[in-house]
């Protein structure tokens, strides 16, 4: 029995110290070559790859890399490559950082940006920059001029001021809107577009831009101007479209300031937003200036292509959407109004209707009756950036599938061309945009010029890791304020409850005499 | 050899406690660990000592998540346990004679083999404020004339999450019940009825005390998960415990702390504070129920230990023989 105690508490005392040694990542930089070990059987190594999405494999990006790097005669020769996708909702995160701070993580792995700031932050990604310098078929300086600021900034580590992470998307996003629904509120003022006039729906989307949504107080007078127009309209479906404009300028503040503390002029920067929230809210719709549909609800889907009904009978129409570059392609051309051969509209059919009516619908053209305008200010919403694992056994090979992915530009721009996306490099998409017949769903319009001039405005060098969790603490006390929870009666109690939050949640940043109004 | 024999016992009884040390004395060691260090989640761990713990009593939200983690679980269990208790009541009533315990059984029980996703969605459709089903029906037949905000104002946003809780968790409770009362001799419920007992006295006088350990065993354990009640607030409000963090309970505030504001180090402090709180709860909770078992189980052990003594007393002075 005392031996067995005595096992027990070995036992116990490793797993302690175990679990006290186990303390992440180091953030020390090496400098690793890239050129394939010619010594080294790679038929037996195994490179992984973690995304938080399918992309890499549905996009056909491994078996690129296979047929570039692991078929025979290349060289890395019968080297397997096992490819992970978690999604975002099935723990991506809590399952890629455990793994890494335990050594045992992937060689090559995605993030949003939000993710890449952690990644980068605890030295878990390698000097991508470093490995592209030693490689004498990349030329740094033309990639980096080749890519948009705002990804290659984004994507630097600031501990050494090189490259970690980088990604081939650009994701701005924009107000999507019904231009009939527009012409029937404003189509009488001034400069207004005359219907059928060329370009129309350009040329609309023109004039929303400088009259209707260029300050976040147009924003909000424009909802007001809907709902006067038409009892049973309104500009957006719920007060979640206008959050991307909370900074309302292209020039933001940051919310950590230099000294590493919570950001006075970032605090007075979302004053305006929060009004705007309070003055959007009403407990019904008939209150309301936004239909009350949350978003990703089923209403928030339905309200894209047909008339909202109530639980009280009501009928009720949303005119806009804001949406990042692959909301126009998944979410809202699926849902966007079409019409037949006699420009009827075509019923979206239901899920059980037979393949005949399927094929005719997706086969069907779209009205063509959405416009897509710029907000207060550029934002950005998703993006994949690609990086390698600092501790990987297998750096070469991890930097020739990322360069397999990134830096070759004839396989990216057959990549774009398959999905019609926006990407963050400039060979690629100048052809494209130059060359671009425009969009049906948008009546013709050239989006990716759009998109293009809002992803230049994209400043996120003063993107830090606190972002998401201080936009998400506020937003909790901004919505108790809307709902006129006790306690909340102004934006001061806002910001005072926002303020105690902050105090226990990162009392590293929180500090004494912040604004209150 | 008899010593080897003897020892091989705890070969075979090793992968528990294998799996018991990872799986879960591992995770309560860390936590603790965890709890006194300052960590986002990845990196460097910095020993802060208690500060983490002292902050539990600045914390303004751990007092009104535990308020409402109560809120729900009260309610939730005083109607699953009524519920379940009515139910057997009616299915053991010799009088009634209620046929097709079988197939109520599975229908009581069926909305706990709904996965809890599943459940939020339905119900976040059907009591939706402006599209649900629920106002569109109260609309149709005229019982009211606006939108209930049966999500939105937070005591029914807290009372609807109780009545999903009571819904998923009777027919569990119901399935118990009936199981220690079927175990009852039917001749002891026919006594008493031609002794001119009522219902109400039967229940007290039989049907409770029948069922009373696993009574105790369905509050203890409904007391434990609702302590620790976590998906149907969290999936109905995104995560965000509205409205007016009315929803917020003590595990939905753990798990944003840790995964979302990624304060780990709090989020363990937090962890392992609801972890004692719930043993003092349960400790507590059993003495308070179980006093006169308790009281039994001392005099018992103060007899036997009497009995030995004095069996001891007469072995020493030769009686015995």
């Amino acid at each position: 029995m005392k031996s067995i105690k005595r096992l027990l508490a070995i036992f116990v005392a490793a797993l302690v110290v175990f679990t006290g040694c186990s303390n992440g990542a180091g953030t020390e930089e090496t400098t690793q070559s890239v050129a394939p070990d010619t010594s080294k059987d790679y038929s037996t190594e195994k490179l992984v790859i973690w995304s938080f999405t399918d992309e890499l494999s549905t996009a056909g990006d491994i078996d690129h890399f296979k047929e570039l790097y692991t078929a025979p005669g290349k060289p890395f020769e019968g080297m397997e490559v096992e490819f992970v996708a978690v999604s975002i909702q099935d723990g991506y995160m809590d399952k890629i950082l455990p793994a890494l701070e335990a050594g045992n993580g992937p060689d090559v792995f995605t993030g949003e940006l939000d993710h890449i700031k952690q990644f980068i932050d605890a030295g878990y990604y390698g000097n991508l920059e470093a490995m592209m310098e030693s490689d004498p078929e990349i030329d740094l300086a033309a990639e980096k001029a080749d890519y948009k600021e705002y990804i290659w900034q984004s994507g630097i580590d600031p501990a050494t001021g090189k490259l970690a992470a980088l990604s081939w998307q650009v994701t701005p996003g924009a107000i999507f809107f019904k231009v009939d629904m527009a012409a029937a509120v404003w189509g009488d003022e001034a400069g207004f577009p005359a219907e059928g006039s060329p370009d129309y729906n350009t040329e609309v989307t023109k004039w929303m831009n400088a009259n209707k949504f260029n300050t976040v107080e147009n924003l909000l007078n424009a909802q007001k101007e809907v709902k006067e127009a038409n009892a049973s309209w309104r500009l957006f479906p719920d007060d979640q479209a206008v959050r991307h404009f909370a900074a309302g300028t292209n020039n933001p503040a940051k919310w950590i300031d230099d000294a590493g503390k919570l950001n006075a002029d970032k605090i007075k920067e979302q004053i305006p937003y929060i009004n705007m929230v309070k003055s959007m809210y009403g407990e019904t719709i008939d209150a309301s200036l936004t239909a009350n549909a949350a978003e990703w609800s089923g209403p928030w889907f339905d309200a894209m292509d047909k008339d909202l009904t109530d639980a009280e009978g009501k009928t009720w129409q949303v005119m806009a959407y804001s949406m990042p570059t692959w909301g126009l392609k998944y979410i809202i051309e699926p849902n966007m109004e079409k019409i037949d051969a006699n420009g009827e509209t075509f019923p979206k059919p239901a899920e059980d209707a037979d393949q005949a009516t399927k094929d005719a619908y997706a086969a069907a053209a779209f009205k063509g009756n959405w416009g897509m305008a710029s907000g207060p200010n550029s934002y950005f919403w998703g993006g994949t950036y690609l990086g390698i694992n600092a501790d990987s056994k297998l750096p070469e090979a991890a930097f020739a599938f990322v360069k397999s992915m990134l830096f070759d530009k004839e396989r990216l721009a057959a990549r774009q061309e398959a999905d019609g996306d926006m990407y963050s490099v400039e060979s690629v998409m100048a052809p494209v945009i130059a060359d671009y017949a425009g969009r049906d769903s948008l009546g013709g319009m050239n989006h990716l010029k759009v998109f293009n001039e809002e992803a230049a405005k994209i400043d996120l060098s003063n993107v830090t890791t606190y972002d998401r969790g201080l936009n998400d603490m506020l937003g909790l006390h901004i919505t108790n304020y809307k709902q006129g929870v006790e306690g909340y009666a102004s934006v001061e109690d806002v910001l005072k409850a926002f303020y105690a939050d902050v105090q226990v949640t990162y009392p590293e940043i929180y500090v004494e005499g912040l604004p209150t109004n | 050899m008899k010593k080897l024999k003897d020892k091989i016992g705890y070969l075979f009884i090793s992968p528990f406690f294998l799996v018991f040390a990872l799986f879960s004395v591992y995770p309560i060691l860390f936590t603790i660990y965890l709890s006194m260090t300052s960590y986002k989640g990845y990196g460097r761990k910095t020993f802060i000592g208690a500060d983490n713990f002292k902050l539990i009593f600045k914390d303004p939200n751990v007092v009104d998540a535990f308020i409402n983690t109560l809120k729900i679980w009260g309610v939730n269990i005083f109607f699953q346990i009524f519920l379940a208790l009515l139910l057997v009541m009616i299915f053991s009533d010799i009088q009634y004679k209620v046929r097709g315990l079988k197939f109520f059984r599975v229908v009581f029980y069926l909305p706990n083999l709904i996965a809890a996703a599943t459940i939020a969605l339905i119900f976040m459709k059907l009591l939706d404020k402006d599209y649900g089903v629920v106002n569109q029906v109260l609309f149709g037949i005229e019982w009211i004339d606006k939108p209930i905000g049966w999500l939105t104002k937070p005591i029914l946003a807290q009372m609807s999450v109780s009545g999903i809780q009571t819904w998923m968790w009777f027919g569990n409770s119901f399935i118990l019940f009936m199981a220690s009362v079927q175990a009852v001799s039917k001749e002891i419920f026919e006594a008493a009825r031609i002794d001119g007992a009522g219902r109400l006295q039967i229940l007290r006088h039989i049907t409770i005390p029948s069922i009373k350990p696993i009574l105790m065993y369905v509050m203890v354990t409904g007391l434990i998960g609702g302590l620790q009640l976590f998906d149907i607030p969290f999936l109905i409000t995104d995560g965000k415990g509205f409205p007016a963090g009315s929803l917020n309970t003590m595990i939905v505030y753990i798990y944003n702390m840790a995964f979302v504001y990624k304060n780990y180090g709090y989020a363990s402090a937090l962890s392992f504070a609801l972890f004692l709180l719930i043993l003092a709860f349960t400790v507590v909770f059993t003495l308070a129920t179980n006093r006169v078992e308790i009281k039994e189980f001392f005099t018992t052990r103060k007899e036997n230990k009497a009995r030995r003594k004095a069996v001891a007393a007469l072995k020493g002075s030769g009686k015995y023989e």
